[in-house]
């Protein structure tokens, strides 16, 4: 917790001097954080914007967060979450359903295209060995590219913007004034199941085993590979959630737009695991509120006092970085040596 | 035929650099998707450069020095602040990302001039010149020997004597000097300009060069010729307006370095510490 207050503080000070000198102006930061702030937390209005952004972060934020229990990066949540909305839509405009029959369908294609793109890297890496990291990156252009590709051409609806015609199946407002959605809801049953899962669950106990310690693990019995990929393409049913989550919900959409990707829920999610750290499952809910009031604050910003909005993608960098410099896997044999060093201080005998 | 061969070689050459960067750091055992972000920044900085200094050498050195400070930042987080070198990438590419957009964005345009090209033979043959270089250097001479052992294990490497950070530090920095000369041909070679996200994911297309070229700087150079190939065959067919539409082919050299990753076993041939 300290740890991520210090570089939360680390990067809103070097995003003030990056401010500071962009606008040759001191009063500039004071200013341009002030409108962020507004723009997050100032007003009703705000509030509903801040928390439709977290909807999706909290469960692209799972999504990496799962995967790292079980020593995984999924840098690939971009991807899945596009491809997961894509499928969503499709499943959404194209039953002839009723809504209450739509909706849950709609969320299962969602996390089951998700984890198509999840599965992807999976295969390459145990078949080909190809690195996972690099794969599922490649996959994130790809995403980009084909859903563009199938918006803007087959799937596209009629008229001139080019999108999938709209779902039949809606999340709606909780209050029709704010744009925070009952996908909020989705993404909080997902974390309290997810926490339970992997607390109380011999599956969550094997995953987290396996994240500790691979080789410890096999030794106890358990299959590193099949407990991977299992994380893996659940991390990614995750992000493809996050997907059908923001198509089924987020207003103006409610469709599937060619530019989709351009929306950067799934690499925040990234930002949003390191910030929430390896403890409780539940910090992912403070982080994802964080990046979403930024995202929010941001585009008030923006439009209020010309800074540009880019200026998160700067201070989510800086948190990764600063963030991680704690949960690298050389300082826990340090750790593991100062704490022998201080049991044997407190016995009072020689280490 | 001939001005397709051209322009294969004229788009490969920035994979190529960024390629070599690529083996070079693996084969010393870090992890190098920072190449994105370093290609990145060395066309945005070569291009403003270029501009303020009016001599496309001079933007060139820029970028190759912009290159070679993002890899000792990389170095820095991943060697002396033990951070995970996948993580120090992915905040390297992010943090390039917003600066460089948050800066054309500043200066209230969509991009910036460097209001002049340089010629693309120069670049080709300073790659493939490279490419030999960095062979030469791993199979043919003891520091290369020693950067190898880096990669294999390094507890093996710091017994026999080698400092293995201090290494890397090095090799880092040449690794990020290579990808800024890639990202100074990419920005100079072509328009003589800069647009935000204009590396689009070669960083991660070179560093497929890299797993197909099995950690082998000639073979690396060959596979990125072929993703380069794949690029100029995608402008061609869209300059003589073949009825594909573009977001379509926009797609292919994303999907041919998968295809050509699913196609090519190469496990075997990873640095052993990086496996």
């Amino acid at each position: 917790m300290k740890s991520a207050l210090t570089a939360l503080g680390l990067a809103l000070f070097l995003g003030a001097v990056l401010i500071a000198v962009a606008q040759k102006s001191f009063t500039a930061p004071w200013e341009s954080y002030r409108a962020l702030f507004v723009g997050a937390l100032g007003s009703p209005l705000a509030i509903g914007a801040t928390l439709a952004r977290a909807t999706p972060l909290l469960l692209t934020g799972l999504a990496v967060a799962v995967a790292l229990r079980a020593g995984l990066f999924n840098i690939g949540g971009q991807g899945q979450m596009t491809v997961g909305a894509l499928a969503a839509a499709c499943v959404g405009f194209a039953l002839p359903a009723p809504a209450w029959v739509l909706l849950p369908l709609c969320l299962l294609a969602g996390m089951l295209g998700g984890a198509l793109w999840a599965w992807l890297p999976v295969f390459l890496k145990e078949t080909r060995g190809a690195h996972e990291v690099i794969t599922a990156i490649l996959l994130n252009y790809g995403a980009s590219r084909l859903t563009r590709y199938l918006a803007s051409g087959p799937l596209k609806a009629p008229g001139e913007t080019p999108q999938t015609p709209e779902v039949g199946a809606l999340l709606p407002r909780l209050h029709p004034d704010f744009d925070v959605h009952a996908g909020l809801f989705i993404s909080l049953l997902a974390l309290v199941a997810l926490a339970w899962t992997l607390t109380k669950t011999v599956w969550g106990y094997e995953l987290r085993a396996v994240g500790a310690g691979a080789d410890a693990a096999r030794v106890a019995g358990i299959e590193p590979g099949r407990v991977r990929r299992n994380a893996f393409l659940l991390s990614g049913a995750l992000a493809g959630l996050a997907g059908a989550v923001v198509v089924c919900g987020e207003t103006p959409f409610r469709r599937f737009p060619a530019d989709f990707s351009t929306l950067s829920y799934g690499f925040d999610g990234l930002a949003v695991a390191m910030l929430a750290g390896s403890g409780s499952l539940f910090l992912v809910a403070p982080a994802a509120l964080l990046f979403g009031g930024l995202g929010a604050g941001a585009e008030a910003m923006a439009f209020a006092v010309n800074t540009p909005k880019q200026l998160v993608l700067i201070l989510e960098a800086i948190l990764i970085a600063a963030l991680t410099v704690r949960i690298s896997p050389l300082p826990r044999a340090a750790r593991g040596r100062k704490q022998a060093e201080e049991r044997g201080e407190r016995f009072g005998g020689q280490p | 035929m001939i001005p397709l061969l051209v322009a294969m070689l004229r788009l490969a050459t920035p994979l190529i650099f960024a390629a070599l960067g690529g083996t070079l750091s693996e084969r010393a055992g870090v992890v190098n998707i920072a190449l994105e972000g370093k290609l990145l920044a060395a066309a945005c900085v070569s291009v403003a450069a270029t501009a303020l200094l009016g001599n496309v050498w001079a933007g060139a050195l820029a970028g190759v020095a912009c290159g070679a400070l993002l890899g000792l930042l990389h170095a820095s987080l991943t060697q002396a602040l033990k951070v995970e070198p996948i993580l120090s990438g992915v905040a390297i590419n992010l943090g390039v990302l917003g600066a460089t957009d948050f800066a054309v964005r500043r200066a209230g345009s969509s991009g910036l001039e460097a209001g002049r090209t340089a010629p693309v033979e120069v670049f080709i043959v300073l790659a493939l010149l490279s490419a030999l270089a960095l062979w030469w250097l791993f199979y043919r001479t003891p520091l290369g020997l020693r950067l190898r052992a880096c990669g294999e294990s390094a507890p093996a490497a710091t017994a026999a004597g080698i400092s293995v950070s201090a290494l890397r530090f090095g090799v880092l920095g040449v690794a990020g000097g290579l990808a800024g000369l890639g990202g100074s041909a990419l920005a100079l070679t072509g328009l003589g300009a800069f647009t935000p996200d204009m590396s689009a994911g070669r960083g991660f297309i070179a560093l497929a060069a890299v797993i197909l070229g099995r950690w082998n700087p000639l073979l690396a150079a060959a596979a990125a010729l072929l993703f380069g190939l794949g690029d100029a065959l995608q402008v061609e067919l869209q300059t003589r307006g073949v009825k594909i539409p573009p977001d379509f082919l926009e797609l292919l050299p994303y999907a041919l370095t998968l295809l050509a990753l699913i196609f090519f076993k190469t496990r075997s041939a990873a640095p052993a510490s990086l496996a």
